[in-house]
């Protein structure tokens, strides 16, 4: 059941009607029949691995909690984190990276001429393993460190991990965030009610309107043999903004419905094209995982607390295996790697940029922004060409095509790219300079402005959108 | 003490609101409308629908010179497709019908006189065909007799495709032959429409699934016949005013010096399949007094009676029923052809037109 679909446009009403009639205890359980309703509409039998990884998880949680409290020593948590780690990690390794290293394998064999008879095996990958795998990983991890109190109410944490908004794309919440809005006792306040739907009314604009209009454009260009320079950078530009408001779109939509529902997920974009360095984009591009990284994986490996050569290969760990987490393919391993490279060449240049920063004062501090700007956007756009390829061949062959960006290019696509990006870049302005990410909620916007705002949204929406299409991040 | 509840629902409160919804209902039309000009040039204010392509006239319905009506555009004579080409040579055929010869659901430049005009020319080396789309929706084959007269006189066809639709000789008891279609006056003054409900109803059709529509459709026939019979069969006298008028226009398209090719009626149902329900609901939606199996049924007892004049008078008969009746790719609801039925009829009627040509030659020799 995708958001942008009729069946949910249904879903939702009667879930919300019937969810406001319900004490507590009653939301809470209501809540996981109807999680349990929205999963099984892709399969049925994703509800398999999803109920078996968190029923281990809560045990193990529940046995490191009472260690905890007996005074144990770290030892006797760990088997618990360990087991938990194998049977999570094990699961969406089965299903999302077998037949990848198996393949790989093969190729691999078959370059160096041998033929390896290894199988392969026919499974469909659960929507969302990815996203709740890690979700419930920091729960594990947060009762280990003894940062978290492990819940006594199995069905409290199987809502938190299945809890519909956030099951297939994410936010990934963390347990500490989400547990504890589980177990008390909710209160939907009519600013919620009002940022639910403006969040969910700007997400569905986003997603139907800008990510799935681009999208064709994206498809045509990644799906010809030979596409010019011109075709590339206008594709590589379609797509820096469909990815976002793909993504932020699912998340907007799923943030609004919490919030419906009385509950508060993190931020998980932070106008990430108004970064100015690789550190900066990726505390302002999907934040859920890159602090579930930076957090779980990048400090734990010792961070940059170890010298030089031990942080940037930290930094190149943590976001290669952050680009494989996308999918099992080696563009995304690519993709995190040139990330990882962006990271360790911006920490090798701060000192360098600090002085720059230091001397452009006055008149020069806004070029030299806007040249940040500029140059780090590029950078990111050349990062989504690794992300969208379909094989290394087309990486080379759109590389070399982009040497010669103006060749080729129809004008007549690339104002349509223009066009449908117009509107995400004029409010991003007016959220960076205004410093509000509600932009409906500008001082200067009066109350008949925003109804002529929302009834163009709307009517863009309803009238000028494509036709549904599944959010590029349910195959993570 | 306590402080008093403050109320929801105050007058100031609910004029905020019903002010608010008119800004949101306001904006939404004039999105709807700045959409309509930029996609279609359609103009910003006034009427912008279908019927405003045709008008009436003292001699009928007739299409209204150059107009446009979304990807529906008429020519100077008022005609669907291109201009008509001053007389040099070229051999004209003029498609006569309803919607399915004006073409609703096709691109442009697909619909089945165009298909027509395309496979003739493809098997000559020139531009030697021209065909003319008189093809007008709702069009009665008996009605529309004055304006085969009128062509005649002013374009000189010398061959007519005749391709008549039988529904519409529902609850007719007489023939039309010539006498054109009464039209009530137009209104002296009415509300603006709002062209945001029919996008909107639209959108509804296309986002409900199969069966919910189904059964909004059976609402609305069961609202729409609610205070009158709804017949079984189609009575005779219908089937008889049918034939009178097929013999009618036939006549005249020989009185005008052309000659005549009829087509059978096709239709989408042939074998019954799953979604014959959804397509049968949609046409008696046109039809509410009529029920579906009435509707089949006319359609094969019509399109009996089209063989037997082709048979009585001696006229070529293309049989599209037989042809792509029962395929659903052909048509795009219960008879309008998709751009592959279009074309498929286009290549029927192009093996016919040089038989009736051949016709021509042998009548004007003798």
């Amino acid at each position: 059941m995708l958001f942008n679909s009729l069946e949910f446009l249904v879903f939702l009403p009667v879930v919300l009607l019937v969810y406001y009639r319900l004490p507590h205890k009653g939301q809470n359980a209501f809540l996981v029949l109807a999680s349990c309703f929205f999963y099984a509409s892709w399969d049925w039998r994703f509800l398999f691995p999803l109920l078996f990884s968190t029923t281990i998880d809560y045990f193990c949680a529940k046995r490191m909690q009472d260690s905890l409290e007996r005074g144990e020593p770290n030892r006797a948590r760990r088997r618990y984190l360990v087991f938990s780690l194998v049977t999570n990690l094990g699961l969406l390794g089965f299903f999302k990276y077998f037949n990848f290293f198996i393949d790989s394998f093969h190729n691999l064999g078959t370059l160096v001429g041998v033929d390896l008879p290894l199988p392969t095996l026919r499974v469909i990958l659960p929507i969302g393993i990815s996203f709740y795998t890690f979700q419930a990983l920091s729960y594990t991890i947060d009762v280990y460190r003894g940062q978290l109190h492990a819940t006594r109410s199995f069905w409290d944490f199987f809502l938190a991990v299945l809890f519909f908004p956030h099951l297939v794309a994410g936010p990934i919440q963390r347990a500490s965030n989400l547990i504890g809005q589980v177990v008390n006792p909710r209160r939907t306040t009519l600013v919620q009610v009002q940022d639910g739907l403006h969040l969910m009314a700007w997400g569905f604009f986003k997603k139907v309107v800008v990510a799935d209009g681009l999208a064709t454009i994206v498809n045509q260009t990644f799906g010809a043999p030979a596409a010019t320079g011109g075709e590339t950078l206008t594709a590589v530009y379609a797509f820096a903004f469909q990815i976002y408001c793909d993504f932020s779109g699912y998340t907007d939509i799923a943030r609004g419905v919490a919030k419906l529902l009385g509950f508060e997920f993190m931020l998980n974009f932070n106008l990430p094209y108004f970064a100015t360095n690789p550190s900066d984009f990726w505390q302002r591009w999907h934040i859920s995982l890159s602090s579930w990284l930076r957090d779980y994986l990048y400090i734990p490996l010792g961070g940059n607390r170890k010298g030089g050569w031990l942080t940037y290969r930290n930094l190149m760990l943590t976001m290669v295996l952050g680009g494989l987490w996308h999918g099992a393919a080696w563009n995304f391993v690519a993709w995190g790697f040139y990330h990882g490279l962006l990271l360790i060449v911006h920490r090798l240049a701060t000192p360098s940029l600090k002085k720059i920063d230091g001397a452009a004062q006055g008149f020069w501090r806004g070029p030299w922004f806007v040249l940040r700007l500029f140059v780090m956007f590029h950078v990111t756009c050349y990062g989504w060409l690794l992300f969208r390829a379909v094989s290394f061949g087309q990486i080379a062959h759109m590389t070399a095509a982009l040497l010669h960006p103006l060749a080729g290019i129809n004008t007549e696509t690339f104002g349509l790219v223009a066009l449908l990006s117009a509107p995400i870049i004029l409010v991003q302005l007016v959220q960076y300079t205004s410093g509000r990410l509600e932009f409906m909620r500008q001082p200067w916007l009066p109350v008949a402005g925003r109804a002529i705002v929302y009834s163009v949204m709307l009517y863009c929406t309803v009238f000028r959108g494509a036709a549904p299409k599944a959010f590029v991040y349910f195959q993570f | 003490m306590s402080e008093p509840r403050k109320r929801f629902f105050t007058p100031r409160r609910a004029v905020r609101w019903l002010a608010i919804a008119a800004v949101c209902v306001l904006t939404l039309e004039i999105a709807a409308r700045f959409d309509d000009w930029v996609t279609f040039g359609a103009p910003l204010l006034g009427r912008y629908e279908m019927e405003q392509l045709f008008q009436p006239t003292p001699r009928g319905l007739r299409g209204v010179p150059n107009a446009k009506c979304m990807k529906w555009g008429l020519n100077g004579e008022g005609f669907r497709g291109p201009e008509v080409q001053p007389a040099s040579g070229q051999t004209r055929v003029v498609t006569y019908g309803a919607s399915e010869t004006f073409g609703i659901y096709e691109d442009t430049g697909q619909e089945y006189p165009r298909a027509l005009e395309h496979t003739l020319n493809a098997r000559t080396s020139g531009d030697r065909f021209e065909v003319i789309n008189a093809g007008i929706p709702g069009m009665r084959v008996g009605s529309g007799v004055l304006l085969l007269q009128d062509l005649g006189a002013s374009l000189h066809p010398q061959v007519v495709v005749v391709y008549s639709t039988p529904t519409h000789y529902i609850g007719v008891s007489r023939p039309y032959c010539g006498r054109p279609v009464t039209m009530p006056p137009p209104p002296g003054f009415s509300l603006p429409k709002l062209r945001l409900a029919d996008k909107l109803k639209d959108r509804v059709k296309e986002a409900l699934p199969p069966k919910g529509m189904t059964a909004m459709r059976k609402a609305g026939i069961w609202w729409e016949s609610r205070h009158q019979t709804v017949i079984e069969r189609v009575a005779p006298e219908s089937l008889d005013a049918f034939e009178s008028d097929l013999h009618c226009a036939l006549k005249t398209v020989r009185e005008i010096g052309a000659v005549p090719i009829l087509v059978t009626h096709a239709n989408r149902f042939g074998a019954p399949r799953p979604d014959d329900d959804y397509w049968l609901t949609g046409w008696r939606g046109q039809y509410p007094e009529m029920k579906e199996s009435g509707l089949i049924d006319l359609e094969t007892q019509a399109n009996g009676r089209i063989r037997a004049v082709a048979r009585a008078e001696n006229v070529i008969l293309v049989d599209a029923a037989q042809a792509l009746g029962g395929v659903p790719e052909n048509f795009a609801d219960h008879a309008h052809f998709t751009n592959a039925g279009a074309a498929k009829l286009g290549a029927l009627l192009s093996r016919a037109v040089p038989e009736a040509l051949d016709e021509r030659k042998r009548l004007t020799k003798n």
